[in-house]
């Protein structure tokens, strides 16, 4: 993946290691290290505190994917079972004789995230269902592999009788089921009941808590949350969503690999069942019970539900039931799981926990950001053109044989009754949808393959019909994550520093604010703005990027006479620095502000000309007047 | 070549019953939007209810009382629980069902007990049909023919009833059926019932021959998810064209290597999703115009 | 639930032994206390469920009985239960937790080999008696053997001697079909079978192999067996699966054309599969009916099981039922619940509670008892309740039938 050439300015807010951070990573190892003896008078015992510790790593790869990226993966269970399988072949085949536990977890660590991969390269253009059955399918592919490689695996019997694992450290050789010195802690049990590799694995946990922290605030973590919220727009203000989430899903594999490693070395064993359906949906389970998008949801849900399942599945053959009556309590009634009873509900309005697209992409598979090859020459004026551009759905064409150019500076309004296919046009121009025929250059070049988010990268711009933002998110950070698009690139995998330390970024986004006029409501929640106030959001999203020529879909649909003639004149100013080609239906405004006009109509161009030329072009009031009412003209 | 007809016929019956718990779970999406991971809950409710009657009423009233009481409880759950969750997002829905299936199966656990049950089918049918070389079960012929003439009658209530317009608004436009607002609440709750209630008649009817366990119904619901998603989703002929398919190659990869027939149809609907992730009879996104 | 000092790590010791640390183990042998727990841990669940919960019925009654009569060596027994679902991951969990919570010093249950060789595994390393119930493939006490494991039911391979030695007059040439569930012990008696009956003549046309666990449908496999019209069709199946399994070939007509042969059968597959298991043959380690009109230790605990429970027990709950008897004599003989100890005089011993006197084998602690091949009769004919299933073709003496040593790939860990 390549970036913009534009480089962060290297400037930061603060020192890299903050304060906060220390206090969290302690509070959270004291956390750790107290947990055993807490769960001790419950009737927890040690094995299963290192147990929930090491699963917890799994649940927390888990949540990076269902609750960070927003999809559900039903064959996590390939990661950690794979995970397990790995690192026992290693310890019994590669290093029967010197078993080394760093090899072996950082084996299978690796091993699974290069399976992520491959496996997440296929799948990430998935949604909601569609990818949740194709994990699964190939999660039971997995299963099958492995089933069936008795020789490496002993089939359903599983690998047994691991040899323990040596952790070499420093000078040590560390055999971590040695157990901690006595110490007798009343009705907390004895500090021995506990062998080093609670240590150990509480500082897997630890590291991964942390690991799992910085990410999520990382710009990495800010741009999953936005294509999370609103993939649509994320995708048009230049951010390669799919690459994205095959990042996530990569390190959400690797880690629950890793914890699958932990857990055979620490078992010394891998059943088959590791690997199996049940083991997925135990990982929704753990997840959702505590908490998605949250820290230590997943954590505190693992605790609870492996807890109930060892120390209740003794005394009531109900226990499942009473697992799964929670399961469905939560989600119903706690969609953000267990653990936001314990904070204050910071959000009234949970809406969108995941990505709500249904239906799987039908883009095309996005092409590498280079152009497919130069097309066809055309004028050196022209920044936009289009030759004999079509699109069919199924036996309709909505757009067909569309010559059309636009030249810089120019501000276009394309026009037409409804059903004329100017949205569809405009789609066809922003790289929404890929055309079944014809081609489109933009300065010259064949731009017709590439993708929505490239184009956006090389200067078109899109303000959509309806408002598309992020309503969860104030007017700043809607604004900031299109100036991110716009320094940082499609993808960049900055999972280590916050996007707040980018001066760049908060420029772009306070010029684009004020060039629309929002500065005043820079702090609010973009879903709780006026109508107004947000399709003018949109417009300075789009204005973030920085584009060369911005496509309008509709600017001052819906708004009161007064805002309509105010976001007029803001277009207006904005024509004098770019291209800009507005759909319209408010004929004043249309009049009033073209340097021309672009009359479509099923689908074909009718006519195109100066505002005088238009209005006294009978074509076009015959298509504009045959069989519609003012009425209807109106109202797109 | 004998064992490769017997096959295809054995994939044929095999097929159906994937369809007939399929379509349930097809016209509930494609109407409702929902996406319902507890509709094997409704197979394994139905199985129960037809158990308890059979065993003490008789066979006939348990393929009435199945389809009757899963209608009841599925009208109860959608009414509670899944209404609130029509507008979610899918994987919210995913993960609610998922977790009502959960609830379903362990509390029949609770109340019936862990093994396998199973209740004769009636003494005239026990027996197998010979049609040429091949020999068939009797009650799995009826059970096919049962399915293919239920199959026919949803057609009819899509196609040709005003509820049915409903369904078929909402597979092709989901706007439509918006504006069609007052009817929706009622409909939707009809189609709902409706799917459940063939979910509980097959699970009532295909307990003669396949017994019922707690654990049956998600058996029974993958499969047909994955019949679902290979036809399309929403789409009443690609959940036929897709049971057929997973049926027949089920069936012919027993033949050739029978272990692998577990994993045959997670290949195909990998395949699927791959190249045609909207199923092979589904219709892709319909772009409004403005 | 009274919880006592016993829980966590401190397990309940011998009566008046000083503190003692266990070679390799984590335990430390606290003070005397009067009290022992055993863990049960059997599917409740799944597959096997209904063979799990017989076992389970018969270990309360035998531990009950145990207590009655003032426990082992003195100490109130106590048990802690888990259900293992036929999974060989949970099953290795609940044991680890019986042991280490409950302070568990033997873990005994069953009806899977899977189960049987996780739970095996995972007893060596914690140094704790595993009293391997309802597992009949060879490996629990062949490949997969362990010093801490012992195992009385009858393997795949004394069924399929068994077997052979009874029919191969009968069925042992002509086409023979299997059907084998695709795990361990499937697999397991797939080898044993042919592998006795192929050289007497049989000829295996083809085994078809069932997804295990969750198939619900053989008519696929079935359907492959009618074509091919075999002589001998064998369901290697188990549990819930062999009821559905066989029910299913009765659809297909194959009970009235062939010859069936369901390789090991207990009470509740015969009542499953009602009328269709007349005329099966198959092999039991214990048939109620036989054996308590046999040997009094049998009718002691057949009219004790069907007492409590009103029905007779099937031949998993007979050795569940036998296992406690027989830690209890070893405890007892060994003075002692230091495994080492339990073990030696379980390798040294013969017993006998409720059939011939028998023992364990010291090289693979496979137990050596009698083998019986039933064939199924009519529902008709077998009386209340329907678990008077079979009548008793032949019984072969264990150490006729069972595996040579010398055959046998046990490498069993030194003492």
């Amino acid at each position: 993946m390549t970036s913009t050439s534009t480089e962060a300015p290297g400037v930061s807010k603060g020192g890299s290691l903050l304060a906060s951070d220390v206090r969290f990573a302690v509070l959270t190892a004291v956390g750790i290290a107290l947990f055993p003896f807490l769960l001790h008078p419950f009737g927890g015992y040690s094995t299963l505190a290192t147990q929930i510790a090491i699963v917890s790593i799994a649940s927390i790869g888990f949540n990076l994917l269902l609750g960070y990226a927003g999809t559900l993966s039903y064959g996590h269970a390939m990661f950690y079972g794979g995970g397990g399988y790995i690192a026992a072949i290693l310890m019994l085949r590669a290093m029967p004789q010197h078993p080394n536990l760093w090899l072996a977890v950082i084996g299978a660590t690796l091993a699974t995230a290069v399976l992520a991969i491959l496996i997440g390269a296929l799948t990430v253009r998935l949604y909601g269902i569609y990818f949740a059955l194709l994990t699964l399918a190939f999660a039971q592919m997995v299963y099958f592999i492995v089933e069936q490689a008795k020789d490496w695996t002993n089939g359903d019997d599983g690998l047994q009788s691991l040899p323990n694992a040596l952790l070499p450290l420093g000078a040590w050789n560390l055999d971590l089921t040695t157990p901690l010195p006595s110490l007798a802690l009343g009705p907390f049990g004895n500090l021995n009941e506990l062998r080093l590799w609670y240590v150990f694995a509480g500082i897997c946990l630890l590291l991964v808590l942390l690991l799992a922290r910085t990410l999520t605030r990382s710009q990495f973590g800010e741009i999953l949350g936005a294509i999370r919220e609103n993939e649509q727009r994320s995708t048009l203000i230049g951010f390669n969503a799919p690459a994205y989430r095959l990042a996530a899903f990569a390190i959400s594999g690797a880690l629950t690999g890793l914890a699958g490693a932990l857990r055979a070395l620490f078992d010394g064993s891998v059943p088959i069942d590791s690997i199996g359906i049940d083991r997925s949906g135990s990982f929704v389970i753990y997840t959702v019970v505590g908490g998605v998008q949250t820290l230590f949801g997943p954590v505190a849900g693992t605790a609870v539900i492996m807890f109930l399942e060892n120390v209740l599945s003794a005394k009531t053959p109900a226990w499942r039931l009473i697992e799964g009556l929670i399961f469905v309590g939560v989600i119903v009634f706690l969609p953000r799981g267990l653990s936001t009873v314990l904070k204050q509900q910071r959000d009234k309005n949970p809406r969108a926990i995941f990505v709500r697209s249904l239906r799987p992409s039908n883009e095309e598979p996005d092409p590498l950001l280079k152009p497919s090859g130069e097309g066809r020459r055309s004028g050196p004026m022209s920044i936009i053109e289009t030759f004999k551009l079509g699109k069919l759905f199924g036996h309709f064409a909505a757009v067909r044989d569309v010559d059309f150019r636009v030249d810089p500076g120019e501000l276009r309004a394309v026009i037409g009754p409804n059903g004329a296919g100017k949205t569809t046009f405009f789609n066809l121009l922003s790289g929404t949808i890929a055309p079944t025929s014809g081609t489109m250059n933009y300065k010259g070049r064949d731009v017709s393959r590439l993708s929505g988010t490239a184009r956006v990268h090389l200067g078109i711009a899109k303000a959509f019909q309806t408002a598309s933002l992020y309503p969860d998110q104030t007017v700043r950070q809607n604004c900031r994550l299109a100036a991110l698009a716009r320094v940082q690139g499609p993808f960049r995998l900055q999972v280590f520093r916050r996007s707040t330390r980018l001066d760049e970024v908060d420029a772009i986004a306070e010029r684009a604010m004020g060039r629309l006029d929002l500065l005043g409501v820079a702090d609010v929640r973009a879903g709780d703005l006026s109508h107004g106030d947000k399709k003018r959001l949109d417009i300075a999203i789009a204005l973030a990027t920085q584009p060369q020529i911005l496509l309008l879909d509709e600017p001052v649909a819906g708004m009161s006479k007064d805002e309509a003639r105010k976001t007029e004149s803001l277009i207006r100013k904005l024509s004098t620095e770019m291209t800009v080609l507005v759909i319209e239906h408010d004929m004043e405004m249309v009049m009033g502000i073209s340097d021309s006009i672009t009359v479509l109509h099923q689908g074909t161009i009718l006519a195109t000309g100066t505002p005088a030329e238009i209005q006294a072009n009978p074509r076009v009031q015959e298509a504009y007047l045959g069989g519609h009412s003012e009425a209807e003209l109106a109202h797109g | 070549m004998e064992a490769f007809f017997q096959a295809l016929l054995g994939g044929l019956v095999l097929g159906l019953i994937y369809i007939a718990i399929a379509v349930g779970l097809t016209i509930i999406f494609g109407t409702l939007r929902l996406v319902n991971f507890a509709h094997g809950a409704f197979y394994a409710i139905g199985a129960y209810v037809g158990l308890v009657i059979a065993q003490h009423i008789g066979i006939g009233w348990a393929f009435i009382a199945a389809p009757v009481a899963v209608a009841l409880f599925a009208i109860l759950l959608d009414r509670l629980v899944l209404r609130s969750f029509y507008d979610k997002e899918p994987t919210s829905q995913l993960l609610v069902t998922f977790g009502i299936a959960l609830v379903v199966e362990e509390s029949l656990r609770l109340i019936f007990g862990a093994t396998t049950q199973q209740y004769a089918m009636p003494a005239a049918l026990q027996g197998s049909v010979t049609l040429g070389p091949i020999t068939y079960p009797a009650y799995r012929l009826l059970f096919a023919g049962g399915v293919i003439l239920m199959l026919v009658l949803v057609w009819l209530f899509i196609e040709k009833t005003n509820y049915g317009l409903i369904v078929r608004a909402g597979i092709r436009d989901r706007v439509m059926v918006q504006l069609l607002g007052g009817n929706i609440r009622l409909a939707s709750s009809i189609v709902f019932a409706l799917g459940a209630a063939i979910a509980g008649l097959v699970g009532a009817a295909a307990t003669p021959i396949y017994g019922i366990d707690p654990a049956t119904g998600f058996a029974f619901l993958v499969p047909s998810f994955v019949v679902v998603v290979v036809g399309g989703l929403g789409s009443f002929w690609g959940a036929v064209l897709g049971g057929l398919l997973i049926g027949e190659l089920q069936s012919l990869t027993n033949l050739a290597y029978a272990p692998a027939s577990s994993v045959i149809i997670y290949l195909c609907m990998a395949l699927v999703l791959l190249f045609r992730p909207q199923g092979l009879l589904g219709e892709s996104e319909v772009i409004r115009q403005s | 639930m009274k919880q006592t000092l016993s829980r966590g790590r401190f397990v309940a010791g011998t009566a008046g032994a000083a503190a003692l640390t266990f070679g390799g183990g984590p335990y430390v042998i606290a003070a005397p206390t009067k009290e022992i727990t055993i863990g049960l841990n059997v599917p409740q669940s799944g597959p096997y469920a209904e063979q799990g919960q017989d076992q389970l019925r018969a270990y309360h009654l035998a531990i009950d009985e145990v207590n009655a009569k003032g426990g082992i060596m003195g100490m109130k027994v106590k048990w802690t239960e888990g259900d293992d679902q036929t999974k060989p991951g949970v099953a290795t969990e609940n044991a680890q937790r019986m042991i280490e919570r409950d302070g568990a010093v033997m873990i005994t249950g069953g009806s899977s080999t899977g189960t049987a060789v996780a739970v095996s595994g995972l007893c060596q390393q914690k140094n704790t008696i595993f009293m391997a119930a309802l597992t009949h493939g060879d490996e629990t006490t062949n490949q997969n053997c362990h010093k801490h494991t012992f195992r009385r039911y009858n393997d795949a391979y004394m069924s399929a001697q068994s077997l052979a030695r009874t029919l191969v007059t009968k069925y042992g040439t002509g086409k023979w079909f299997h059907i084998t569930a695709d795990y361990a012990w499937g697999h397991s008696v797939y080898e044993n079978l042919t592998a006795v009956v192929e050289p007497k003549g049989a000829k295996t046309i083809k085994n078809v192999l069932t997804p295990f666990p969750g198939t619900k449908d053989f008519s696929p496999m079935l359907q492959q067996a009618q074509a091919a019209k075999p002589d001998v069709l064998v369901l290697t199946e188990f549990g819930a699966d062999m009821v559905t399994c066989l029910n299913q070939a009765a659809q297909f007509g194959l009970t009235k054309s062939t010859k069936i042969l369901v390789p090991l059968v207990d009470e509740y597959m015969a009542k499953g599969t009602k009328d269709n298991f007349d005329n099966v043959v198959s092999t039991a380690p214990f048939y109620w009916k036989y054996h308590a009109a046999k040997y009094p230790g049998a009718k002691k605990f057949v009219d004790a099981f069907q007492k409590r429970y009103g029905f007779p027990p099937s031949n998993g709950a007979e050795t569940a039922y036998a296992d406690i008897y027989i830690y209890k004599m070893a405890v007892e003989k060994a003075g002692s619940i230091d495994p080492a100890k339990v073990i030696a005089v379980l390798e040294s011993t013969k017993f006998q509670f409720t059939k011939e006197q028998e023992w364990y084998r010291k090289e693979d602690h496979q137990g050596v008892n009698s083998c019986l091949v039933l064939e199924g009769i009519p529902e008709s004919q077998r009386g209340p309740g329907g678990f008077e299933y079979a009548k008793v073709l032949e019984v072969h003496e264990g150490d006729k039938v069972v595996a040579p040593i010398g055959s046998l790939a046990c490498k069993m860990e030194p003492a």
